[in-house]
Formats: C-alpha cells, sequence, structure tokens
C-alpha cells in the first residue's frame, strides 16, 4: 500500500493541475496519474506477491491446507515434510525461491525505472 | 468587448487574503509584484484549480464563477491554456501525444490538422515521436505553450513560464511570445516577479502586493506614473523622496524636497500649497550635463558630485550629492554615454531632471495608499 501511495504523491501537482485544464477528472486520473504512479504500482503488486509467499501460520489458521482449495506452496511442504515426501519438500522450496528470485529481479528493473524516469 | 476578461475574488488562504479585482482585455497582462502577492493565486482562481471564497469571473461573456449564482465551470470546460514554470508534459507521451492530450475529443483529421498548424508555428516539425525527457528546456516549453492553444482557447495563462530556462533562452522565447501576442490577438495574463520582463512583456501592468492590484493601466503609465509610493518602490523607482508643495501655477508646481526647490509637472491630478507629497524620479529619467550653467530652459537643473557607482555592464549606477541642499539622486545611465562623458575622470556634473520627469502623489501617510507602513 505505502509503495503505491507513494507513486501517486511523487507525481508533480502542478503537472495534475495544468492536466486538469484540458481534460476532466477520470481521464486525468486514467490518462495521468496511473501512468506516472504505474511503477509504484507494479512493484506494490509484486512485493504484496513476495510476501503472501512466505505466508504461513495465519493461512494454516484461516483457511486450514485442503488440497486443490486452499493449500499453498508453503502449506504443501509443510505437508509433505509431515508425510515424509523431502523430495516434494526440497523441490517446491527451490520452487519457491526461483519465484522469490525472478519476483525480486523483476521489482530491481521496475524501481530503477521509477527512478531514472525521476 | 471581445476578449474581455473581468476579475473579482476574496479568497482567504490560512494568514493571506487575496482580495484582488481588475478587468482586462487581449494583449499581455502582466500580473506583477513580490512572491506571495497573490498573482499565482489569481490565475490559479481563473483556471479553476482554486476556489475563491467570493467573487465573479467572467471572459468573453462567459461566466467561469460566479459565488452568488452558484456558477463554477470545471477547469477543462474554462477555455483557457496554462503554462507554468515547470515542466508538465505528459511523460509517457510523445509530442503529438501532448499536444494532442486536451482534444481528444474532435475528429482523427481535425486534430492532425492543428497538431501541424501549431508544430508550424513553434517550429518543430520533426518532433512529433520525440517523448519530453529527449527535448530541451525551450523545445518543452513551446510544446506547453502550443498544448495550452490546441483547444483554440483565447485566454492564455502563463505563470513564470520561462523562469527555469537560462537567460539567453529565456530572451528568445520572450520574443516569441510577443510575435504570438500580434499574431494570435489572445488575452494573455504573464505572472512574473521579474521587473525587466515585466516592462518587455506588458501592454498592460498588474501591480499586486499584499493580495490586492494597487495599479492596473498601461504599461508606460504604471512606469511613470505610479498610483503610490509602494507601486513606485515596487516598480524600481529608485529616487522616491518625502516633500512639499510650496506653490502651484498653473501646470506647473513647485516641490521643497530636502531645501532644493523643484518643478514638477503633475498631470491629471490637482495639488494645494503646503500639501505634503512623495516625490518619485526614475534613474535612467536623470540626465548629465558637463557644462555648469543653470539650464536655460525650464528644466531643473543640480550640480552634484558622484559620491558612489556601480557598474551594471550595459548601465551604470550613480549615486550623486547636490553641491547645495537636497536629496541624494541615483542616476542610471547606459554605458555608451558614461564613457563620452567622460565619468571616470570627473566627479562634478549639472544634473538635468525634466518637469514631465518628477511624479508627485500625496503623501502615503495622509494619502489612504493603505498598504503602506
Amino acid at each position: 500500500m505505502r509503495t503505491a501511495q507513494a507513486g501517486f504523491e511523487q507525481i508533480d501537482p502542478e503537472l495534475l493541475d495544468v492536466s486538469a485544464t484540458m481534460a476532466g477528472r477520470a481521464r486525468v486520473f486514467w490518462e495521468v496519474a496511473i501512468p506516472l504512479a504505474w511503477p509504484s504500482l507494479v512493484a506494490a503488486a509484486l512485493i504484496a506477491f513476495a510476501r503472501s509467499l512466505g505466508e504461513f501460520g495465519a493461512t494454516i489458521i484461516v483457511a486450514a491446507s485442503i488440497p486443490g482449495e486452499t493449500r499453498t506452496v508453503p502449506a504443501a511442504i509443510y505437508d509433505a515434510t509431515q508425510a515424509g515426501d523431502t523430495a516434494l519438500a526440497h523441490t517446491l522450496a527451490l520452487l519457491t525461491l526461483a519465484i522469490g528470485v525472478v519476483i525480486l529481479a523483476a521489482l530491481a528493473i521496475v524501481l530503477g525505472r521509477r527512478q531514472g524516469n525521476g | 468587448m471581445e476578449g474581455l476578461l473581468s476579475f473579482q475574488a476574496e479568497t482567504r488562504l490560512g494568514a493571506f487574503t487575496l482580495d484582488a479585482s481588475f478587468e482586462t482585455g487581449p494583449g499581455i497582462t502582466v500580473l506583477f509584484g513580490h512572491s506571495g502577492s497573490g498573482k499565482s493565486m489569481t490565475l490559479k482562481s481563473i483556471a479553476g484549480l482554486l476556489r475563491p471564497g467570493r467573487g465573479r469571473i467572467v471572459f468573453d461573456g462567459r461566466v467561469l464563477f460566479d459565488s452568488t449564482a452558484g456558477v463554477e465551470l470545471p477547469p477543462h470546460h474554462r477555455a483557457i491554456g496554462l503554462v507554468t514554470q515547470g515542466n508538465t508534459l505528459l511523460p509517457h507521451l510523445d509530442v503529438r501525444g501532448n499536444i494532442e492530450f486536451g482534444i481528444r475529443h474532435l475528429g482523427r483529421a481535425e486534430r492532425a490538422a492543428r497538431t501541424a498548424s501549431l508544430l508550424r508555428m513553434f517550429g518543430l516539425e520533426g518532433f512529433e515521436r520525440r517523448k519530453p525527457r529527449s527535448l530541451s528546456g525551450g523545445q518543452q516549453q513551446r510544446v506547453a505553450i502550443a498544448r495550452a492553444l490546441a483547444r483554440q482557447t483565447r485566454l492564455l495563462l502563463l505563470d513564470e513560464p520561462f523562469s527555469a530556462l537560462d537567460d539567453s533562452l529565456r530572451n528568445a522565447m520572450r520574443r516569441e511570445l510577443l510575435r504570438l501576442r500580434s499574431e494570435l490577438g489572445l488575452t494573455i495574463l504573464f505572472v512574473t516577479h521579474d521587473l525587466r520582463e515585466a516592462h518587455f512583456l506588458a501592454d498592460r501592468v498588474a501591480v499586486f502586493d499584499g493580495g490586492r492590484v494597487l495599479q492596473l493601466g498601461p504599461r508606460e503609465e504604471v512606469f511613470r506614473r505610479p498610483a503610490s509610493r509602494r507601486v513606485g518602490e515596487l516598480t524600481g523607482v529608485s529616487n522616491i523622496w518625502e516633500g512639499s508643495v510650496v506653490a502651484v501655477d498653473g501646470e506647473s508646481v513647485t516641490v521643497d524636497v530636502q531645501g532644493a526647490m523643484l518643478r514638477a509637472l503633475p498631470a491629471g491630478r490637482a495639488f494645494a500649497a503646503g500639501e505634503r507629497v512623495d516625490v518619485m524620479v526614475r534613474a535612467e529619467r536623470v540626465n548629465l550635463r558637463r557644462d555648469m550653467q543653470a539650464s536655460a530652459s525650464r528644466r531643473n537643473t543640480l550640480p552634484a558630485a558622484i559620491v558612489a557607482e556601480f557598474a551594471y555592464g550595459s548601465s551604470h549606477v550613480l549615486q550623486m550629492q547636490p553641491e547645495g541642499p537636497g536629496p541624494r539622486i541615483e542616476v542610471e545611465i547606459a554605458a555608451r554615454p558614461y564613457e563620452v562623458l567622460g565619468i571616470p575622470e570627473r566627479r562634478l556634473f549639472n544634473l538635468e531632471i525634466d518637469p514631465a520627469d518628477i511624479h508627485l502623489v500625496p503623501a502615503s501617510a495622509a494619502g489612504g495608499g493603505g498598504t503602506m507602513s
């Protein structure tokens, strides 16, 4: 949330003012504010997803780990470990790690571009 | 009259109150004053970006805002163009996309035609596909002005649009604006705190101070005949003295300024003997003469010695003390006459002031000017 909010806050108010003299509120929001805040919005989404990947406790308590319905990767790793299937647990852990690395790389690119814009 | 803007607004913003009212028409009206004097607030009120507490704003017979009638057009329905100091181009759109941003509702052919003619007018042909980031500061501001004009606005609001540019570019842009004004016949409000810029661009000047318009008039009138001491101070009159009227003879008024008797021709205002006045003389209106004879003409002559001088490159400013009684007088002289008169080798000159260049206003304390301390 904070990342997304920062994206909107860093838009120059002068730019929004001038835009408002040429187009209505809806167009200024969709065609000015959103495109300008876009890198931050993508970054925020990626961060939220990455955080959710590591979530275990809340998932188990609230949604349990029903196969095919509410079983998340961390829950599946836990179940696999409990069931003694360490090979599956290892694979899933590696998969999680790989996803994490991809997200970090994407974040680095998105955030890097955001700074380049400023 | 076509292109007539009538503005009246009272707005409180924290401790500051804007209480301004004025009328102006086609041509460039410079809103001049220190920062925080209410110029930009005025512009924002016209654009619809700031809601006045009370007031009425009408352009070309169309009511943009009226607090009594409950009229408040949204900014994009006011048909105004706004250009500010910073880069306000949309970075994700190219030059064409920026210019067409405000005319998306038009047909493709109409849009293309307008954009093409604006690009030509601003010498931006070939830049259609360029992103704002790849343009120079001057090109960016040209695109910003083109974009403001794309909606066929008749009222252009410019808030220090050239302040972020470097000096030589700024001068070129000012000349371009003058050209634009004569070609398009727009009503242009130009906000600046730069006295030289104000003088260069203005057809009319509105002098702002403390949220009020102290004077609005043709440029020469405001600069040559400030309505009050405060306007004189703001518009760079460097000789402002207190004096009193000793004699009135038809058009001609003689004032005593610290013992010096000066003859003035205050057009359009009557003064009475004994009245206390503020006496204003612009530094560039004082003439220096080498010959020390009292002038045979009816001009004021005053032998005076140079006590200090400052070089500004294109001109020199001299502070001079009269030999007899009289106030210290600041004189501005262009670089070439400065050399021709041999000022570096000589200290004593005859100062000559045309009575028409001595401007009198009722003394500020008694004159009810209001904002003067």
